[in-house]
């Protein structure tokens, strides 16, 4: 007679309760009320509301995915209000799950926490600004009586489908949870040098309108809650900013958590947009990464989570894009970039997007395993700056490539005029006799890199009459180029030597100079003006600075020209 | 009553003593910015019904583009006494798009105007910016239902629990 008594109860239950009381612990229980049900399970699948984004930004499509791999309960609601929590355990890769439940004492509620479980890589947990965990609760679950009426004899299984829909409070959550999730899924599929860290948190509320950014360490003013992913989710009135359906953005501060944790990130941090072309050469290299990272992970996606992808159809997977509002603010196909177009600004070490061309490019052609020797063990390894040069040289190491890759590689990185090849008057690197002369007034493209490894220096010839008066200099900086100039004699004497050029400091960017746009590397040309005492051959050296800045390269491109009053 | 303010469309070469990226001490790294922002300034700082409103429109780009636009949304009501509701054509790294437009508050004393500004650089980047100014009290506001979640805690951890309706 257990199952008329179990009925019984579950009536009594219906009539008396009342709304759903606070109830601020788990521990609530039934009290007195003993659980007369029978056991059963409870199987069904959670989804999340997610938006489709396109280059035009969100498309207005909505769709509803599972809810993957996350921690579930299934409580009971007493007539009292009072919760009891049954049985727990998480979803599965397609939002399935399965959940043995001895008996429940009131209606049966689910609950699905934005936190991961054992079934994935790591546990990443969406939180609120204030660092509470999101969950979302199901709205009546299923009233006792059902269960009393469908259980009809123990180990019975019960469906139990559980959506999130778009307006409720935490269903971003959800996303995010999903997309960082795959970025963890992804980086699983490569050769790691140690596991992933347990945890990676996320912080994110609607009204959370400062920015998005991923946090090592703690700081008062953008990381109060510590380490993690800081996500905007706009004005508190919904208008604003919003990151929580911007996978690429998410996937991209994915990027420099990994880059953190297995690698060396150098990047000074600060603003950064895609058109400018004269980042520090350590940011452009930090961004250029999270900008290829994205397009990495969904790459990945295609092919081994299609359900995953959030992009609408023709949009390329290569493609960053940010929404602001319903519209995209940024949108741009990595992998496809116009090449060489005059104006162009995605070129040059200095730039984050010609970064992150190289990095795909060189992705399609070695693959993700060989860029991925670079991240976590030549970087680490190297004692030089965290740059695109030292990814050429750490890809030359750890993809080997024969002739032929080679100069495809040379091809990937020149198209973005980056140019770790040696310059059309190589040799030129010590003083002969038999040195080529410049042609005055004209200037000479160079590229301070020697094949062999070795700290590249370019020398010139000219033959100066006395009393005239020469200017050496050294312009258009590129790919971090910071120049040094020495003067010699024909004996092979220096005359005079010039690091940079202090003329330029303090003009504005932007302003034409010698045919170039002032940037933040102008001003590390070099110039020397000269009169010679006697007619006779000179020759003049460049060489990187022997002090370099931070932000600029071993390497680098510059102009070369003589002029003579 | 507008002969300060003729609506006028200028490019001004900014020449911005940058770098526009830079860190502050303890800066994390941003997310990407759009190289396009927009702003609206107004002559006043509040209208009576009927009143006219003059507003300057600036974008400022730090990209190239053949195909810069910039359009105005207004609000029930509003009327443009002068000027342009919308601006096309090239703009430079660096420069500013400025444009002027006057507009007629309508008798509930509300009006919004929205700018939306789009470009396609040289390398394929689309990039927008937006802007808003209002004026009175919006009669239609719906004010955004925020959810109150249930508090609880699991293993000692808060959550926040948000029912669905
Ligand atoms: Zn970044």
């Amino acid at each position: 007679m257990k199952r008329l008594s179990a009925l019984a109860f579950v009536l009594v239950a219906l009539l008396t309760a009342g709304g759903c009381g606070t109830n601020d612990s788990a521990t609530g229980t039934a009290g007195h009320i003993v659980s007369p049900s029978e056991p059963f399970s409870l199987s069904g699948r959670i989804r999340y509301a997610d938006k489709e984004y396109g280059m035009g930004g969100f498309t207005g499509s909505t769709s509803l995915k599972a809810v993957r791999f996350a921690r579930i309960e299934a409580y009971s609601v007493n007539a009292f209000g009072m919760e009891q929590v049954v049985a727990s355990g998480e979803t599965g890769a397609d939002g399935s799950y399965l959940l043995a439940i001895a008996g429940i004492t009131g209606n049966l509620r689910m609950r699905v926490f934005a936190s991961t479980g054992a079934g994935t890589p790591m546990t990443i947990n969406v939180n609120d600004t204030d660092g509470n965990l999101y969950a979302v609760s199901s709205s009546t679950g299923i009233s006792s009586e059902s269960v009393a009426t469908l259980v009809r004899s123990a180990g019975d299984t019960l469906p139990f489908d559980f959506d999130i829909p778009l307006d409720n409070g935490a269903d971003p959550a959800f996303n995010l949870l999903d997309i960082y999730t795959a970025a963890s899924e992804f980086i699983e599929s490569l050769a790691l040098s140690k596991p992933l860290p347990s945890e990676l948190r996320i912080f994110w509320g609607f009204g959370s309108a400062k920015g998005t950014w991923y946090c090592s360490d703690s700081d008062p003013v953008y990381c109060p809650m510590g380490s993690g992913a800081y996500i905007l989710g706009g004005n508190a009135d919904g208008s604003g900013d919003t990151d929580h359906f911007d996978d690429d953005v998410n996937l991209h501060e994915f990027g420099h958590f990994i880059a953190k944790t297995y690698s060396v990130d150098e990047s000074p941090g600060g603003d950064h947009s895609f058109t400018e072309t004269d980042l520090d050469l350590r940011m452009a290299f930090s961004e250029g990464w999270g900008d290829f990272f994205q397009t990495a992970v969904k790459t990945w996606l295609k092919l081994n989570r299609p359900d995953v992808l959030s992009i609408s159809d023709g949009t390329a997977l290569t493609a960053y894009i940010d929404t602001y509002e319903h519209l995209a603010q940024i949108a741009i196909d990595i992998g496809s970039l116009p090449s060489s177009a005059a104006g162009d600004p995605y070129v040059y070490s200095s730039n984050e997007i010609a970064v992150a061309n190289i990095l795909l490019n060189v992705m399609n052609s070695f693959g993700m395993d060989a860029i991925w020797g670079v991240i976590q063990n030549y970087f680490p390894a190297t004692a030089n700056r965290k740059n695109l040069e030292a990814f050429w040289d750490g890809i030359l190491q750890t993809a080997a490539p024969d002739q032929a890759g080679r100069t495809q590689l040379e091809t990937i990185f020149s198209n973005r005029r980056v140019y770790y090849i040696e310059d059309s008057y190589e040799a030129d690197n010590a003083i002969s006799t038999d040195m080529r002369a410049i042609e005055f007034s004209k200037g000479e493209g160079h590229y301070l890199y020697r094949a062999d490894g070795l700290a590249d220096k370019d020398v010139v010839a000219f033959t100066a009459a006395a009393g005239k008066n020469y200017t050496i200099q050294t312009y258009c900086l590129k790919n971090g180029a910071d120049s040094y100039l020495a003067l010699y004699d024909s004996s092979g004497t220096v005359i005079a030597e010039n690091d940079d050029d202090a003329s330029l400091i303090g003009i504005p960017s932007g302003v034409s100079y010698l045919g170039c746009s002032v940037d933040r590397f102008t001003a590390y040309a070099s110039r020397i003006t000269f009169s010679p005492a006697a007619s006779g051959v000179y020759y003049a050296e460049v060489k990187t600075s022997p002090a370099p800045l931070a932000f600029a390269g071993r390497y680098g491109t510059y102009s070369l020209r003589v002029v003579e009053q | 009553m507008m002969k300060h303010l003729i609506p006028t469309l200028f490019i001004a070469a900014a020449f911005f003593l940058h770098s526009a990226s830079h860190a502050n001490a303890g800066e994390p790294a941003f997310k990407p910015k759009s190289p396009l922002s927009l702003t609206i300034s107004a002559d006043k700082s509040s209208y009576s019904p009927g009143e006219n409103a003059e507003l300057a429109i600036m974008a400022l780009s730090l990209a190239d583009s053949d195909a810069l636009a910039i359009d105005l949304e207004l609000s029930d009501g509003v009327k443009i006494v002068s000027g342009e509701r919308q601006w096309r054509g090239q703009v430079a790294k660096g420069q500013f798009v400025s444009f002027g437009v006057v507009v007629g508050i309508p008798e509930n004393g509300f009006a919004r105007v929205h700018a939306n500004a789009k470009l396609t650089d040289k390398g394929g980047g689309v990039f927008s910016g937006s802007a808003s100014w209002s004026t009175g009290r919006n009669p239609v506001e719906k004010s955004l239902q925020k959810q109150t979640p249930r508090r609880i805690k699991r293993n000692g951890k808060n959550v926040v629990d948000y029912q669905v309706k």
